[in-house]
C-alpha cells in the first residue's frame, strides 16, 4: 500500500509550486490579490488625495480627508447604529424562525421555509419601495387604515425614521439568517437537547440553554454577514432616509460622488473607514470561533426530534405568518396596488386603475428591456462562473495542507469586507486604467458581480465541499482514474445539490444588485437595479412599482425553476 | 553702412513692431474670413445616410429618462436615426467623461445637462464640437454660447416655489423666498441636493438678491434633499412635504397634467432659472447623427415636442406650451456671469453651504 500511495500523483490538480504553494492554491491567490488590491490601492491613495481630487492615482498625500470626516461623524455613528440594530433584530427574526420552521412541530413548516426564503431575493430595493408607499406617516396604506379603523389621525408608524430602517433591513435580511442557521439546526446532534429534557427541562428551557448555545456559531456567522451586508447596504437607507436628513456612510457616499466637483477623496476616506469596520468584525467573528467546538456538526446524519409545543404551537404559527405577511405579502401587494394606478398616491377607484404602467416598462421604454436581458445574462454568468471559481478555491482550500489554503480563502472572503458602492468606484477606477477595453462592456459589470459575490459562493460551497469524505477520491485515483474523471464522475456528482443551491443563491443576488451596478452600468449595459432606482427617481411611483413587480417575477420564476431542478435531481 | 539704430530713430519704429502691427492688420483683415470659414465648417450639417451607418446617437441627460425615451422616439420617427439614452447627473457624467478623454474611450455624443457653467468650461477645453444649426437666429444671445454652436439652451429651467393646496392653506403659503425662514416650515421644505445642477443656479443667482444670512437661516428650518424634483412633487402631493423649497416648472405643468391641485409661486424678487445646454462632445464617435439630433432639438418642431413632452419653457420666443404661467410675466435670474459661474471656489462654497443647510 505504501508502494502505491508514494506513486500516486500529488492531490489535487497541479504540481506544487517552488514555495510549497500548489498552483490550485497560488493562481486563484494572485488573480484576486490582484482584482482586489488595485482598486483598493486607488481607494487608498484617494482617500489621502489632498491635491488635484480627480487625479488617479494621487500625487500629494496627507490626512485632511479624514480630518473632514471627524466633522462628520453621525454618518459612521448612524451607519453603526443602522447595522448593529439591523442586525440585532434580523438575528433575533432569524434564530426563531428556523427554530420554528425545523425543530417545532408547527403546521405548514414546508409552506413558510418555501415563503421566508423569498424577501431575500426580492432584495431591499424592492422592500425599501414597497415600505416606503406602506409606512409613510401621512399616506402610508398602514396608516390609513389606522385612521380610518380608529379615527385617529396621528399616524401609526413612521418609516423614514432610524427604527423605520432598521426594521426594513432586519426583515429583508434574515431570510439569510433563517438559511444559515436552520441549516446548522438540521445537521444537529439532538443528544444534548434530550439530556437536557431528562434532566427535567421544559422545551423553551431547553430551546434557550441547550439548542441556543449549541447554535452560536452558525448566528455568529449569520450575523457577520448581516452586519456586513447593512454596513454597505444603499437602496433603503436612500430611499428612506434621504429625504428626513438621515445620512448613513453609503448615502452621504451617493451625494458625494454624484455632486459636481465630486469629492472622490471624502468619499473613498468613509469608504476606507467602512472597510476597515468591516474587516475588524470579520476578525473578531474568527476570533471568538476560532476557540468553539463544532463537535455537533459531525459525518452521521443526524435527524433532530422536533418538539411539539401544545398550545404555543399557534402563537407560533402567528408569529411567522406575521413575518410572511410584513416581509411578503404586504410589500408585494402594495406594490402591485401602486403599478395600476394612474397618479403617485394609492387610491381604490377601480375605474381608475390602468395596466398602462406595465405596458410601458415592458414594451415602451427600451431600457427595461435591455436591462431585463442584461440582468438575466449577468445573473446566469455570475452563477456559473462564481460557482465555478468557488468551488475550485473550496476543493484547493480544503485539500491544502499549509498555509497557502488559509491565505487563499482569506482573500476569498476579503470582498465581504468592501461596501459594494466603494468597490464598484474603485473597480470602475482601475478597468479605466487597464490597457485592454474592458469599460462600458457587459463583461466588466460581469467581473465585478463574481468579485462582490465571491464570498457569498465560496461560503455556500466551502460547507458543502468539506462534506465530502476524501476516501471516495482516494478509491478512484487508486483504481486509476485521472483527476478529471474523478473530478467529473465522483466530485462534481456529489457536489450538484450544493452547486444547485449556491447558483440559484448568485443568480438572485445579481438580478437584484444595485450598488455596483450604479456606477458600472452605462448606456448599453442597463441592469434592472439601477433601471428600477433611475425610476424611482424621475419616474414616479406607478411605473418603478410596475418595475419592481417585473423583478420580482423574474427572481420567482428563477427560484421555481431551481426548486424544481434541485428536487428532481435530488430524486435521481 | 546702414545704422539700424539711426533708421529707427528716423521711423520711430523697430523692425519687429512692423511685425507686430502688420501681422495684427492681416488678421483683423482675415479674421471676418477665417471666422466665416469655421462658422460655414461649423454649420455644414449631418448626413442622414452617413449617421445611420454610424450607429445609434448616444445622449447624456440628467432630465427624466421617460421624456428623454419619448422624445427620441420622436427624433427617429423623424429623421430615421437612432438614438439612445443614459441619464447622468453633471456629478456621474463629468469624472466619467475625464476618464474616457484620459483612456482615449468616449461613449457619449451629445450631452444635456442643467449646468451651463459645465458647458462653458467644456468649450474653453475644446471639448465640445461647433455645430451651428439652421435655425441659430431664434436663440437670443443670453440662451447659447457666446460663440454660437458650442452649447444651446434647450429648454428654460425655471424654479418656482411649490406647494398643494389640499395641505397648505393658499393664504399661508410663503409669497416670497423669505417666506421660507418662517419657522412652522421647519423639516417641510424640500430641495434637490447639492448633485443637482439647478441647486447650484438657483444658489449661484439667488446670493446676491438674498441677504447672505439667509442660507443659515434657512439652515435652521432643517429643509430636507431630494435627489430629484420628481421625487419632491411626488412627495408634495402624497401630503408628505409641504413647500417644494425649489421645484422645476415642469413638476407643476406635470401634476397640473394629472388633475393634481398643485400651485406655483413666483416671487416678485425673481425666479431662478437655468439653462438646459445642449452640446456635442468634440470626442463624438457619430458626429452626424449627433448633429442631426441638435438640429432636431433646437428646431422650432423639436423644441415644441420636447417642450410639450415635459411641460417646460423653450428658449425660443415662437414655442409656447400649454399649462405654462407666461413668461413675460415672470421676472427671470439666470446665470449670465460665466466666469463666476464657472469657478472652482463658488461651486466648493455652494456644495458646503448646500450640504450643511440640507443636513449632510
Amino acid at each position: 500500500m505504501s508502494t502505491i500511495a508514494s506513486e500516486n500523483p500529488p492531490e489535487g490538480f497541479a504540481r506544487p509550486f517552488r514555495l510549497g504553494v500548489r498552483a490550485e492554491v497560488w493562481i486563484p491567490s494572485v488573480l484576486l490579490i490582484g482584482a482586489l488590491g488595485y482598486p483598493l490601492f486607488l481607494i487608498l491613495t484617494s482617500a489621502f488625495n489632498v491635491g488635484d481630487p480627480e487625479q488617479f492615482p494621487a500625487r500629494e498625500y496627507g490626512f485632511d480627508n479624514f480630518v473632514k470626516l471627524a466633522g462628520h461623524l453621525d454618518w459612521l455613528w448612524n451607519t453603526l447604529i443602522v447595522a448593529g440594530g439591523g442586525t440585532a433584530l434580523g438575528i433575533s427574526i432569524g434564530v426563531s424562525l428556523a427554530w420554528i420552521i425545523h425543530r417545532t412541530t408547527m403546521p405548514g413548516r414546508r409552506w413558510f421555509d418555501l415563503l421566508i426564503a423569498i424577501p431575500y431575493p426580492l432584495g431591499p430595493l424592492v422592500g425599501a419601495l414597497a415600505w416606503s408607499q406602506l409606512g409613510a406617516p401621512r399616506d402610508g396604506l398602514i396608516n390609513r387604515a389606522f385612521t380610518a379603523v380608529t379615527g385617529i389621525q396621528a399616524p401609526l408608524i413612521d418609516i423614514y425614521t432610524p427604527l423605520g430602517i432598521i426594521f426594513t433591513e432586519a426583515v429583508f435580511e434574515a431570510p439569510v439568517a433563517v438559511l444559515i442557521i436552520g441549516a446548522a439546526m438540521q445537521r444537529m446532534d439532538p443528544a444534548l437537547e434530550e439530556c437536557s429534557t431528562i434532566f427535567g427541562s421544559g422545551k423553551l428551557r431547553t430551546a434557550w440553554k441547550v439548542t441556543l448555545p449549541l447554535m452560536m456559531p452558525a448566528i455568529l456567522s449569520a450575523a457577520l454577514f448581516m452586519f456586513t451586508s447593512m454596513i454597505g447596504s444603499f437602496a433603503i437607507p436612500t430611499i428612506l432616509g434621504t429625504s428626513s436628513r438621515f445620512y448613513v456612510s453609503t448615502n452621504a457616499m451617493y451625494v458625494l460622488l454624484q455632486g459636481y466637483p465630486p469629492n472622490y477623496p471624502l468619499a473613498a476616506a468613509l469608504g476606507l473607514v467602512l472597510i476597515v469596520i468591516t474587516g475588524v468584525a470579520v476578525w473578531l467573528v474568527q476570533r471568538v470561533l476560532r476557540g468553539r467546538s463544532y463537535a455537533v456538526i459531525s459525518g452521521k446524519n443526524y435527524r433532530p426530534r422536533q418538539v411539539d409545543m401544545g398550545w404555543l404551537t399557534w402563537v407560533l404559527l402567528a408569529y411567522a405568518t406575521i413575518y410572511v405577511m410584513l416581509s411578503l405579502v404586504l410589500p408585494m401587494g402594495t406594490l402591485l396596488l401602486a403599478s395600476f394606478q394612474s397618479s403617485n398616491a394609492i387610491g381604490f377607484d377601480f375605474a381608475s386603475w390602468t395596466l398602462r404602467n406595465y405596458k410601458y416598462v415592458m414594451f415602451d421604454f427600451p431600457t427595461t428591456r435591455q436591462a431585463i436581458v442584461n440582468s438575466l445574462i449577468l445573473g446566469v454568468g455570475t452563477g456559473t462562473l462564481g460557482v465555478t471559481f468557488a468551488t475550485l478555491i473550496a476543493i484547493a482550500t480544503h485539500r491544502s495542507k499549509n498555509g497557502g489554503g488559509q491565505m487563499l480563502e482569506q482573500l476569498t472572503m476579503l470582498p465581504q469586507a468592501f461596501p459594494r458602492l466603494i468597490f464598484a468606484v474603485g473597480f470602475l477606477w482601475m478597468i479605466l486604467a487597464l490597457p485592454i477595453n474592458l469599460y462600458g462592456t457587459l463583461l466588466a459589470v460581469l467581473l465585478a458581480y463574481v468579485i462582490v459575490f465571491l464570498p457569498l459562493a465560496y461560503r455556500g460551497m466551502s460547507g458543502v465541499v468539506v462534506q465530502i469524505d476524501k476516501a471516495l477520491e482516494e478509491a478512484a485515483r487508486v483504481s486509476g482514474a485521472s483527476p478529471m474523471r474523478v473530478l467529473r464522475t465522483v466530485i462534481l456528482p456529489l457536489l450538484r445539490p450544493g452547486l444547485i443551491a449556491t447558483w440559484a443563491l448568485l443568480f438572485m443576488v445579481s438580478v437584484r444588485e444595485i450598488s455596483a451596478s450604479l456606477f458600472l452600468s452605462g448606456t448599453n449595459t442597463q441592469v434592472l437595479g439601477p433601471a428600477i432606482f433611475s425610476f424611482w427617481d424621475s419616474g414616479g411611483m406607478p411605473r418603478v412599482s410596475a418595475l419592481a413587480v417585473v423583478q420580482a417575477l423574474i427572481i420567482l420564476v428563477a427560484l421555481t425553476v431551481v426548486r424544481i431542478t434541485a428536487d428532481r435531481g435530488a430524486r435521481v | 553702412m546702414t545704422d539700424p539704430k539711426g533708421s529707427d530713430e528716423l521711423t520711430g519704429l523697430t523692425r519687429r513692431q512692423v511685425i507686430r502691427v502688420g501681422s495684427a492688420a492681416a488678421i483683423s483683415l482675415a479674421a471676418p474670413y477665417l471666422v466665416g470659414r469655421a462658422h460655414a465648417a461649423a454649420s455644414v450639417p449631418g448626413n442622414v445616410d452617413a449617421a445611420k451607418a454610424e450607429g445609434p446617437v448616444v445622449v447624456w441627460h440628467g432630465d427624466q429618462e421617460a421624456d428623454v425615451v419619448e422624445f427620441l422616439k420622436a427624433f427617429t420617427e423623424k429623421t430615421s436615426v437612432p438614438a439612445v439614452q443614459q441619464r447622468l447627473l453633471p456629478g456621474q457624467a463629468l469624472p466619467k467623461l475625464e476618464a474616457e478623454f484620459r483612456a482615449g474611450q468616449t461613449s457619449g455624443d451629445v450631452y444635456l445637462t442643467s449646468d451651463s457653467g459645465i458647458m462653458e468650461d467644456l468649450r474653453r477645453k475644446n471639448r465640445l464640437l461647433q455645430y451651428i444649426p439652421t435655425q441659430m437666429d431664434a436663440y437670443d444671445p443670453e440662451y447659447r454660447s457666446a460663440d454660437p454652436g458650442y452649447w444651446t439652451t434647450y429648454y428654460v429651467n425655471v424654479g418656482p416655489m411649490m406647494y398643494d393646496p389640499r395641505f397648505v392653506k393658499e393664504d399661508e403659503a410663503p409669497k416670497t423666498w423669505l417666506d421660507l425662514l418662517d419657522p412652522k416650515w421647519k423639516g417641510q421644505i424640500g430641495f434637490q441636493n447639492s448633485a443637482a445642477g439647478t441647486s447650484y443656479g438657483f444658489w449661484f443667482v439667488m446670493k446676491d438678491v438674498l441677504p447672505k444670512e439667509f442660507w443659515d437661516k434657512l439652515g435652521a428650518n432643517n429643509p430636507r434633499a431630494y435627489s430629484s424634483s420628481t421625487q419632491i412633487s411626488q412627495d408634495i402631493e402624497r401630503g408628505g412635504l409641504k413647500i417644494g423649497g425649489r421645484v422645476s416648472i415642469f413638476q407643476y405643468v406635470k401634476s397640473i397634467r394629472n388633475k393634481q391641485p398643485v400651485k406655483a409661486v413666483f416671487p416678485s424678487v425673481g425666479v431662478p432659472s437655468v439653462n438646459q445646454a445642449t452640446g456635442i462632445f468634440s470626442t463624438t464617435k457619430r458626429p452626424n447623427g449627433a448633429k442631426i439630433f441638435n438640429e432636431y432639438l433646437l428646431s422650432k418642431e423639436g423644441q415644441f415636442k420636447w417642450n410639450d413632452i415635459q411641460g417646460s419653457y423653450s428658449a425660443r420666443k415662437d414655442v409656447q406650451i400649454e399649462h405654462l404661467p407666461d413668461i413675460k410675466t415672470l421676472k427671470l435670474l439666470l446665470p449670465v456671469n460665466f466666469e463666476e459661474y464657472m469657478k472652482a471656489e463658488n461651486r466648493r462654497e455652494f456644495v458646503a453651504i448646500w450640504n450643511k443647510m440640507t443636513g449632510l
